[in-house]
Parts: C-alpha cells; sequence; structure tokens
C-alpha cells in the first residue's frame, strides 16, 4: 500500500475539506435558527442563507474529489492487485490447480478481489468519513455547549462495542454461508457431471431429497445473518433516536432553566441529522470491513501458495540450449494424500534423438512420468537429468521452450485456430505454421473450416471433434520445433489407420528430435527405439518390439489384444 | 441481502444486460413467486407503512415541544394537546416519553420488518431453487450434452441471489423510500402548503440531475459489465490452460493480454466513478439550496406570523430525510438492472421445454417377460450423421449377448438408447414386450441394473454408494450385495466398516474395488436386466479373480447386455453381437459365427492367440 500513500494523503485531505464543511453547515444552519429564534431581518437571513450555499458548495466540491481521488485509487489498486495476482498464479504449479477447483478460483480473484476493492476504497472512504465527521460535529457542538454534546454522545462506545460484536458475528456467519454457497454449487456440478448414471438408476428423488437439504442449509445460515442484521440496523437507529430525546428531554429543560437559549437547543437539533447518516453508514461500514477482510485471508491464501516449481538457487542460467539427452535416475513420485506412489525407483536413459515408447494400462504411471520431464512435476525422490545436468539447474523458460507437449486431453484457448497453434509461438511463419499442421495431418479437415486456420475455436467458433484437437494440439507442439516431443496417449482419439500416417510423418520430420510416446496402442509404441512397460509405477519390461513380443509377458498380452482391436476395425 | 457473487467465465456470452431497467413481464412473473408467502410480504409492507410512518413523527414531536413549552405560541394548536400537560417540566418529560415510546416502536417494526422481508426474500429464493433443480430433472440428456455444466450452475446459485437482492434491497427498499418520502411530503404540507410549494421548486433540478445520472450511469455500468465479463471468461481460460500456458511458454502474453483487459475494466470504472462523485454532491447541494429557501422563507413567515419557529425547525428536518433516498437512488438502480438481467436467464432455463423421454407418462404396467428388443434402429445424435442404421438384434430372456466393436461402432449408444436418454428416428426397441415409449421412463430405467467402466462413486459413506439411498435398497440388501460382490470382507477392514466415508470419485479406492462397488450396486438393486460396460483397462490382479466370480452372479437369472472387451468375458456370452460401424455385422453363438467365417471367426484366431498366453 505504500505506492499509494500519496494519493491516499491527497484523499485524505479532501475527506478532512469535506467532512470540515459538513460540520459548519449545520453550525451556520442552527446560527441562523438561533438568528430566527430572537429578532431578526429578513435580510440577514439572506445572508445565512447565501452562508448555506456557499459551504455547500464548498463541500460539494470537497466531495466530488475525495470520491474522485479515493474511489479511483481503489480501482487503481484493484487493477495492480488482478495483475499481481494472475502474475503469481500463473507461476504456480499444475499440483496447486489440481487441488483448488476452477470455480473456487474464480471466486476469489473476481469476487473476493471485489470485496478487498470496497474495503480500501469505499470502506476505508466511509470509515474515515465517519470518523472525522464525528469529531468535527463534536467540537462543533462542544463549543457551543459542551454538557448536552457529553450527553449526545454518551452512547457512543455502545455503538462502537455493539459495531465490534455484531461485525465479528457477521464475519463469522459470512464464513459459513460462503460454504454452503460452494457446497450447492459444488451439489449441483457432482449432478450434472453425473447426469446420466443417476438417471439410470432412478436417483431423481434422491437427487432433489439432497438438493433440499443444501439448499435449507444455506437458507438456515442465511437466516442466521439475517438475525444479526435485525438487531444490529435498528439498534443504530434507535442510538439516534436516543441523541434526539437527549436533546429534546435535558436540553429543553436547560432551555427552561434558562441555562440555554432557545436557539442552542434548536441548533443541536438541527446538527442531529448530520448524526443520522454516519451512524446508519456505520452498519454499512462494518458489513464492507468484514467482508473485506474475509475475503483478503481467502486471497492472502493463493498469494502465500509459493511455486514449488521455479528457477532458484539450484539454476544454471548460463544453460541456453537442451539437446534431448534425457535420464531418470531412481525417480519415485508420490501424489499429495495416495496411499501408494505414483511412480517407484522408476530410472531409464533416452539419447538424444532417439525415441521411447511407454506402454501400460490406465493408471500405470504413464502420464506421470512424461509430466517430469517439462516438470509439470517434480519428483519426491530421484533425479530427472536433462543432458546430464539435473532439470532444476536449467532454466525453466529453456526448458520448457525446447519440449512440444502433446496431452492426452488438450485445452483449446476461445480464438483461431492459427493462434492456438501459435501458442507460445507467436513469431512463427505462416508457412511454418502450415508445415506443422500438415505434419500433423491436419491440412485437410483445415481446409473443410469456414474460415480455415482463422476459424475461430469454441462457442462462438467450430466445435472441434476429439481427434481434430488432438491433432491441433500436435500442430501447437510441433511449431515450436521441439528437441523433446512428448505424446501423452496423444492419438488415442483417432483411429488406427490415421495414427499411422501421422506417425509416419512425423518420424520424417523428427530425426534428430528425442520423442516420448506414451500409448495403450501396441501399433504406436512397435517402431520406437525402444519400449518400456510400465506396471504400478514400475517399469516392468523394456527392450525392442522384437525383445518383448519374445519375453511373452505383459507386453505381449497387450500387443495381442490391439490386434483383436485392429481386426475390428478393418472392413 | 446476501453477497454478490460471480462464478465461471460464461460471463461474455450471456452476462450482457438487457437495455430495460424495468420489466413489466418479467416483474410480474418475479411477483408470482411471492405469491405462496403474501401473508409475509403483506406483513412485510404493513411494518414498512409503520416504521416510514413513525419516522416522519420526530420532527412533529419537536415542533410541538417548541411551540408549546420552549417558545409557547398559545394560538398554535396541536392534535396531541389534550394529552399534554401544562407544566413545560411535565410536558418535556411527557414529549420525551412519547418520543421514546415512538422509538421503540420504531425499533420493533424495524426488527420484524427485516426478519419478516428477508425470510420471504430468502424462501422465495429456496423455492426457484428447488424449482430450476426439478426443472432439470426433466430436461433430457442431450439438453445437457449442449450446456457447460458451469453455466447451469450458475444460474441455480448466483442468479437466483441476485433475485433475491432484487426484492430485498430493490423493489422493498424502494417501496420504503416512496413511503418516507410521501410521508414526509404530507407532514411538510400539514405543516405549511406554501413553504413545501418552496421547498418543491428544487424538485425539477433534482429530476433534471437524477435524469443525468442515469443516462450516464447506464453507459458506464453497461461498459462495467462488460469489461467483468471479459475478466471472467479471460480468467476461466486461463485457469482451464493453465498446463498449455505454462508448458508453451505464453505466461507473458498471458499477462500482457490480461492487463489490457484489466485496463478496460478500469476505464469503464473512471467513467462510473465520475458520475457517481457527480452525482452525490450535486444532489447534496441542491438540497441545501432547499433548506436555504426554507430558512429564508421560513424567517419571512415567522416575521409575519404564518408560521411557527418549530415549524421551520420541523421543516427542515424533513426536508433532510428527503435527500438521501434520492441519492440512494443510484445504488438501486445497479440492482435492478442485475437483477433484470439474472432473471431473464432464470426463466430462460425454466422455459426450456422439457424433454418428451424424461416426462413421458407411459401406461404403468410390468414387464412381459425379460426380452430386449431392437426393431430396425435408426438413430443421430445430430440431423442424418446416422450412427446407428437399421439395427436389429434381441436379446433373449435370461440370455448374456456380449456385444463387441471398435472404438465408436456405437455399442454405449445402444445403451443409451435402451435407458432411452435419446430418442430414436426411426424403428421401436422393445424391452419386456413393450415399447420403450410405452413406459413410464422412470418405471423403465428401473427395471436396468447398470455398471459402467467409470462407477459414479459419489462422496459418502461406501453403504450410500452400494443402496444410492434408493428407499427399495435396505441395509441387509447392501450387506449381501457387498458379500456376493466379495467387498464384505474388505468392507469390515475399514475402520468404520459400511459407514466409511468415501471421497468424490471413489479416490481412496483401487480401480478393481471401485468397479466391485458398481457390481454390488447392480446387486443390491436387484433389476431383472443388467447392462454392463466392461472396463477396458486390466485392473491388477488381486481383484480380477473376484470380479470375474461376481459377474458371474450378477449374470445369472437376468437378461445382460454387455460391451465387452476381455476375451473371458466375451468367451462366456450365450450370444454375440458383432458391431461395425454403426450397422450389426453378425450375430450368433460363439460356434454359429465361427462356422460362418466372418469378422468373428478372424477374431477368435487372435483370440486365442492371446488367450493361451494369459495367466490362468
Amino acid at each position: 500500500m505504500v505506492r499509494y500513500r500519496w494519493r491516499y494523503a491527497a484523499g485524505f485531505f479532501m475527506l478532512c475539506w469535506r467532512s470540515g464543511m459538513a460540520a459548519a453547515l449545520p453550525y451556520i444552519i442552527g446560527q441562523a435558527v438561533d438568528y430566527l429564534s430572537a429578532d431578526f431581518t429578513v435580510a440577514g437571513l439572506g445572508w445565512y442563507a447565501a452562508a448555506m450555499i456557499g459551504a455547500a458548495g464548498l463541500k460539494a466540491v470537497g466531495q466530488y474529489y475525495m470520491r474522485w481521488i479515493l474511489i479511483t485509487l481503489s480501482r487503481d489498486i484493484e487493477y495492480d492487485l488482478r495483475n499481481d495476482l494472475s502474475a503469481h498464479l500463473v507461476t504456480l504449479p499444475k499440483r496447486f490447480y489440481d487441488s483448488y477447483r476452477t470455480g473456487d478460483l474464480m471466486a476469489r480473484a473476481t469476487n473476493d478481489l471485489a470485496q478487498v476493492r470496497s474495503l480500501l476504497g469505499p470502506g476505508v472512504m466511509y470509515t474515515s468519513e465517519i470518523a472525522v465527521t464525528f469529531i468535527a460535529v463534536m467540537i462543533v457542538m462542544a463549543a457551543t455547549d459542551w454538557v448536552l454534546t457529553l450527553l449526545i454522545f454518551a452512547p457512543m462506545p455502545l455503538v462502537s462495542l455493539s459495531a465490534g460484536y455484531f461485525g465479528r458475528r457477521t464475519h463469522a456467519q459470512f464464513q459459513k454461508i460462503q460454504e454452503r454457497f460452494s457446497a450447492i454449487s459444488a451439489g449441483v456440478q457432482e449432478h450434472l457431471a453425473n447426469i446420466r448414471m443417476l438417471r439410470a438408476y432412478g436417483q431423481g428423488p434422491q437427487e432433489q431429497e439432497r438438493f433440499r437439504k443444501l439448499n435449507d442449509d444455506y437458507l438456515r445460515d442465511n437466516l442466521g445473518l439475517i438475525k444479526i442484521w435485525r438487531v444490529f440496523y435498528p439498534l443504530l437507529e434507535a442510538l439516534v433516536g436516543l441523541a434526539y430525546i437527549a436533546v429534546l428531554g435535558f436540553g429543553g429543560w436547560r432551555v427552561l432553566r434558562g441555562e440555554i437559549t432557545a436557539g442552542t437547543f434548536l441548533m443541536f437539533i438541527s446538527f442531529l441529522p448530520v448524526l443520522t447518516w454516519p451512524m446508519i453508514g456505520l452498519g454499512i461500514v462494518v458489513n464492507i470491513l468484514q467482508r473485506g477482510t474475509a475475503s483478503l485471508e481467502r486471497l492472502t491464501e493463493l498469494m502465500q501458495q509459493r511455486p514449488s516449481i521455479a528457477d532458484g538457487q539450484a539454476t544454471d542460467y548460463a544453460i541456453d540450449a537442451v539437446r534431448g539427452d534425457i535420464e531418470l535416475e531412481n525417480v519415485t513420485v508420490q501424489y499429495p494424500g495416495a496411499n501408494e506412489p505414483a511412480l517407484k525407483n522408476v530410472s531409464l536413459y533416452v539419447p538424444a534423438g532417439r525415441s521411447l515408447a511407454i506402454v501400460g494400462s490406465i493408471g500405470s504411471g504413464k502420464s506421470t512420468l512424461v509430466n517430469l520431464i517439462p516438470r509439470l512435476l517434480d519428483p519426491n525422490k530421484g533425479r530427472v537429468l536433462i543432458d546430464g545436468r539435473d532439470a532444476r539447474a536449467v532454466p525453466l523458460a529453456v526448458l520448457r521452450r525446447a519440449v512440444g507437449f502433446v496431452p492426452q486431453e488438450t485445452f483449446l484457448f476461445s480464438r483461431s485456430i492459427d493462434d492456438n497453434i501459435r501458442l507460445g509461438a507467436a513469431e512463427a511463419e505462416q508457412w511454418e505454421v502450415e508445415e506443422a499442421v500438415a505434419a500433423a495431418n491436419f491440412e485437410t479437415d483445415v481446409a473443410d473450416f469456414p474460415d480455415e486456420l482463422d476459424t475461430l475455436v469454441g462457442e462462438r467458433g467450430i466445435t472441434l471433434s476429439g481427434g481434430q484437437k488432438q491433432r491441433t494440439a500436435m500442430a501447437r507442439a510441433l511449431v515450436r520445433r521441439p528437441r523433446i516431443l512428448i505424446l501423452d496417449d496423444a492419438t488415442a482419439s483417432v483411429d488406427t489407420e490415421t495414427e499411422h500416417r501421422i506417425l509416419t510423418r512425423l518420424q520424417a520430420r523428427l530425426r534428430n528430435c528425442t520423442t516420448l510416446m506414451v500409448s495403450h496402442r501396441v501399433s504406436a509404441a512397435r517402431h520406437a527405439d525402444r519400449i518400456v512397460v510400465l506396471d504400478e509405477g514400475r517399469i516392468v519390461e523394456a527392450g525392442s518390439h522384437r525383445e518383448l513380443l519374445a519375453l511373452g509377458g505383459l507386453y505381449q498380452r497387450l500387443h495381442n489384444r490391439q490386434l483383436i482391436e485392429e481386426e475390428l476395425a478393418k472392413n | 441481502m446476501s453477497p454478490q457473487r460471480t462464478i465461471g467465465g460464461e460471463f461474455a456470452r450471456s452476462e450482457v444486460p438487457p437495455a430495460r431497467v424495468y420489466d413489466a413481464k418479467l416483474m410480474r412473473r418475479l411477483a408470482a413467486y411471492l405469491r405462496p408467502y403474501r401473508t409475509l410480504v403483506g406483513l412485510s409492507l404493513a411494518l414498512l407503512v409503520m416504521h416510514s410512518l413513525l419516522g416522519v413523527t420526530g420532527p412533529y414531536l419537536t415542533k410541538v415541544a417548541v411551540d408549546r413549552y420552549l417558545q409557547p405560541k398559545p394560538e398554535e394548536r396541536s392534535p396531541l394537546d389534550p394529552l399534554l400537560p401544562e407544566d413545560p417540566v411535565d410536558g418535556l418529560i411527557a414529549v420525551s416519553a412519547l418520543y421514546l415510546a415512538i422509538l421503540l416502536a420504531g425499533f420493533a417494526a424495524r426488527y420484524f420488518h427485516i426478519h419478516v422481508m428477508n425470510l420471504t426474500g430468502q424462501r422465495t429464493m429456496r423455492d426457484l431453487r428447488r424449482e430450476i433443480f426439478a426443472k432439470l430433472q426433466c430436461l433430457g440428456v442431450p439438453y445437457f450434452d449442449r450446456q457447460p455444466i458451469g453455466r447451469i450452475v450458475t444460474r441455480i446459485t448466483t442468479d437466483v441471489d441476485v433475485l433475491n437482492e432484487l426484492f430485498t434491497s430493490g423493489v422493498v427498499a424502494i417501496a420504503g423510500d416512496v413511503l418516507t418520502l410521501a410521508f414526509a411530503f404530507g407532514a411538510m404540507l400539514y405543516l405549511s402548503p406554501v413553504l413545501t410549494l418552496v421547498f418543491l421548486s428544487i424538485a425539477p433540478v433534482t429530476a433534471l440531475a437524477s435524469f443525468l445520472f442515469r443516462k450516464h450511469a447506464r453507459a458506464g455500468f453497461r461498459a462495467m459489465r462488460a469489461a467483468v465479463a471479459k475478466i471472467n471468461a479471460f480468467l476461466q481460460e486461463t485457469f482451464t490452460g493453465i498446463s498449455e500456458i505454462q508448458l508453451f511458454n505464453h505466461e507473458q502474453a498471458t499477462l500482457d493480454e490480461f492487463a489490457a483487459v484489466n485496463e478496460e475494466h478500469r476505464q469503464a470504472n473512471y467513467k462510473a466513478i465520475r458520475a457517481h462523485a457527480l452525482f452525490y454532491p450535486t444532489i447534496e447541494l441542491i438540497g441545501v439550496a432547499g433548506l436555504a429557501m426554507l430558512i429564508f422563507f421560513g424567517g419571512k413567515g415567522v416575521v409575519e406570523g404564518s408560521l411557527t419557529l418549530g415549524a421551520v425547525v420541523a421543516f427542515m428536518q424533513y426536508g433532510a430525510r428527503v435527500f438521501r433516498p434520492i441519492q440512494d437512488l443510484a445504488e438501486k438502480y445497479n440492482i435492478l438492472q442485475a437483477a433484470m438481467a439474472g432473471a431473464e436467464r432464470v426463466f430462460q432455463l425454466l422455459d426450456t421445454p422439457p424433454a418428451a423421454a424424461e416426462t413421458a407418462q407411459g401406461e404403468p404396467g410390468a414387464a412381459d417377460g425379460l426380452r430386449v428388443e431392437f426393431r430396425n434402429v435408426w438413430f443421430a445424435y445430430r440431423n442424418e450423421d446416422w450412427v446407428l442404421e437399421a439395427v436389429s438384434f434381441t436379446a433373449e430372456p435370461n440370455e448374456m449377448l456380449a456385444v463387441v466393436g471398435h472404438t465408436g461402432a456405437g455399442k454405449t449408444t445402444l445403451v443409451s438408447l435402451l435407458l432411452r436418454f435419446y430418442e430414436i428416428q426411426k424403428g421401436a426397441i422393445l424391452v419386456g414386450g413393450r415399447d420403450i415409449r410405452d413406459w413410464p421412463v422412470r418405471q423403465l430405467r428401473k427395471q436396468f441394473g447398470i455398471v459402467l467402466q467409470d462407477p459414479y462413486l459419489f462422496a459418502g459413506t461406501i453403504a450410500g454408494n452400494i443402496g444410492m439411498n434408493s428407499p427399495d435398497v435396505d441395509a441387509a440388501a447392501v450387506r449381501r450385495a457387498a458379500e456376493n460382490a466379495h467387498l464384505a470382507q474388505y468392507i469390515q477392514s475399514l475402520p468404520a466398516a459400511y459407514d466409511e466415508p468415501m471421497l468424490e470419485r471413489g479416490a481412496s479406492l483401487s480401480a478393481g474395488r471401485k468397479q466391485l462397488v458398481g457390481f454390488a450396486r447392480a446387486l443390491a438393486h436387484g433389476r431383472p436386466f443388467l447392462i454392463l460396460d466392461e472396463a477396458t483397462s486390466s485392473v491388477d490382479s488381486e481383484t480380477e479373480h473376484e470380479i470375474r466370480k461376481t459377474l458371474e452372479t450378477l449374470l445369472s437369472g437376468r437378461t445382460s447386455i454387455v460391451i465387452a472387451h476381455r476375451l473371458s468375458t466375451i468367451g462366456r456370452a450365450d450370444r454375440i453381437l458383432v458391431m461395425h460401424k454403426g450397422r450389426v455385422a453378425e450375430i450368433g453363438a460363439h460356434r454359429e459365427l465361427l462356422a460362418k467365417g466372418g469378422i468373428y471367426s478372424r477374431l477368435h484366431q487372435l483370440q486365442y492367440l492371446s488367450e493361451s498366453t494369459r495367466p490362468a
């Protein structure tokens, strides 16, 4: 917040100006009323009226600049916070994104950020405005009659106590409500994601019952918040009313005793509306402050997540290129919360320019293994070596620049296909993109799209099939001319024939590129220089296609099953 | 009064606010949701009237105190006179006591008003959520194929919350403001019609200022919503595509683009801030001008004897009260606009015509036998891209029919059609001798036990996952099913046995055990037909044996359609249906198909090869 201190100071100055005028105004009004209650002339009244308008004009100017400075300031802080937050978030590893639901992250980056903005803008502004106005009014009042002033402000400690008490309760209740709200979202989300199974088992009534419970819980906790508010808000109003009674009863009594004039009495009466708004505003301020701090906690939690995978002390910035030698040394990976490691003591070596296929059943650790190379994941034990150096020594940007990764399920941004292919390679020439498209066996599909490469993907454009998505991802990986190409079951959504065509073209193109190829299909793996078979996180077989077939183990069984599939697909 | 929340990134497409703030049709429809609570709404309004009325009595009491006791004007009478003692001190006490009583009544009115109003709002919201959820139950599976889940979740959560805000902070607050204004003006008219007219002379200026503000605010508000939508969409994509962004060194470019969107949002806000910063002081300035006129003309009235001092002071207090509601207009305007947009989206969902399949009443009645028949079935998800072409076959009672075919041959579609998730275009499907379109859809689905590749396991207990909280599956049935699925021993070994909590998607179970839970579920529900989509991957050898044995139990006494991947499963089938590119290529018993020398016989040779190398 340090960088904004001068603007806060300027805003605070305008705030004092505005509040000073706000206190002067009832003083003038009071004087006018005092003047009215004695002998007076209409001309004199005109002066008072003019003074009022003058003070109000000055107040308006102060108020305008106060709002303008402080609120734009809060928007600027919001802008910076949001940029900082996103800059921080893009450095966080996949593991972080696995543990937070997207909806939750969205809520924090939008809703919570907005609450914090309210805290730093209107929250700060109203709090100081109320405080300064109170003090200014108190000074003006005390100068007129301190006894009555004391009486009016006597309930103030009570006000701040109750604001504190209700504020804490609001805070706690509000957190409960947030959780209930998340539960409803998650419940509906789960329901929709499994709609077929639920329909098949006729779960409609049970699901409605489950939803009814979530819904009722949310209602109950919201009513809990209302239980707080229904006391707090009227209480603030009532306290203002008490001030009225104090002035009316005690002030009136003093007028009768001749201790103060009727004019002073009326002046106090006209001060009270000025106090009304701060009192009511106090309720709003408490709300803003409590929500803002609750949200700040949620944001801080994100900002305190350290990027576990980043350049650090081990980084050797002299490394500016990667040749493509890959070695795994006794690597063990265990996901948090999992009972068993996903990879157990895996060692392997792939010389630069050679290819390795990794086969195995679902959950055997294939994807985990390839995620280690571009450091989407770091091993718990053992080392990953790139060109003989620990992967942690290679600057992350250099390492990833050298890797072309085609994931199992690719994500396409709602932009043109061209933009999607150029992701992270904006400088690529048009012919390079076209070449990559051709290498991915995607050119005939692209030619059929309404705007060819400029066709938009996603809801405002066309929806790509699984196979088309995978080939876009492949072109995306190829256009950056990687030293290391990783195909994580990248041909699962195309038929074996297309797969064959893609792999042949790739081979022609990738003669000196290290290739890691995860596949559940033997047909894709058989052409690799070497094949490893993973089972429950261990390498159980390794060798060439021929050697493994001769071994008569897991690989051979997979191979035979594959032949059946192929036979079925054939005409 | 619940907080506004934003979730998901679909705002870019659907969050653009409508042009109108007030839409009579929408309002009428929204009002209908209050009908069940009309007593509460009436009460709420009565309390609101009471609270506003009590609120305007204060200045009048001051006036009475001034004119009767502090600067006595004997000629000035008030309706309160008979109640008030002559002695000034007693009189002041009486007025103060009266004030206190009114204050307490006001407190009570406000307390109950807040309670009743929010109770109504929250209940209405709950009803609307229930209605939406119930509506989802009668929408067909194709609807869910088209709509992103996040969008539907937003409808039922955020959008409904906004509607609550419309009721509590929007409509009711506006009603309260209008009442306060009306009562204050009433009191002013009662005190002095002339002075009221003087005060009202500022009304046109106020109206003009409000009009100008609304014009600017609307533009700023729209730009803001659009910018927020962009930010949300951008964040959503960034979070979902984070791996791609990191892998492809796209971080900096992403941040640059985000900064641009963020800047757009900031600029839109600047406009709105300027409008607000101008509007609030302007209204206040106008208000003070009004007060100055009151003092001037009121003072003149006092000199001329047409007004009392107390009346002028009371007048000024009323004048001060009139301006807060006008200033708050800005706030309420935003709420109204957001709420109207939310209402439109919610009603759009509610107006989606229900799927005929999901609401089919059919003729109640039992299955006549256990036969399943497809008669010349044609089906396409879209237009005429046929996924199934002229498919005809039968599964005889108690028969196990294995369906084999390559990926995309239409195996899974067969299952979806059988359960009537989609409507076929041509032909007929008969279950138990009845066309599925004649079955009440719920009853139809109750005929099937279903085990899918990835059994849907939800957060809850293990017993809950087997019994699925169905009323017709009791604890004993769950235990029996667990025993028959060879799960009982494992479950007993868990700390809480059958009440052991399970993580979402059964994350704590191995793949094999998940499958067994799926089997146990089908066993527990004891349905006459079975649909089994066998898992493609081999499971650990530990559970492989148990799965085979459970399958045996599951298949006996049922008509089963099994999408088979494993050779051992195909070998057990009574007949085999070979699907090829949406058509039935071959169907028959193992021997028949072998003799035929078609696809299946070629397969068998490979199978033999494969099976022979399989460990026993």
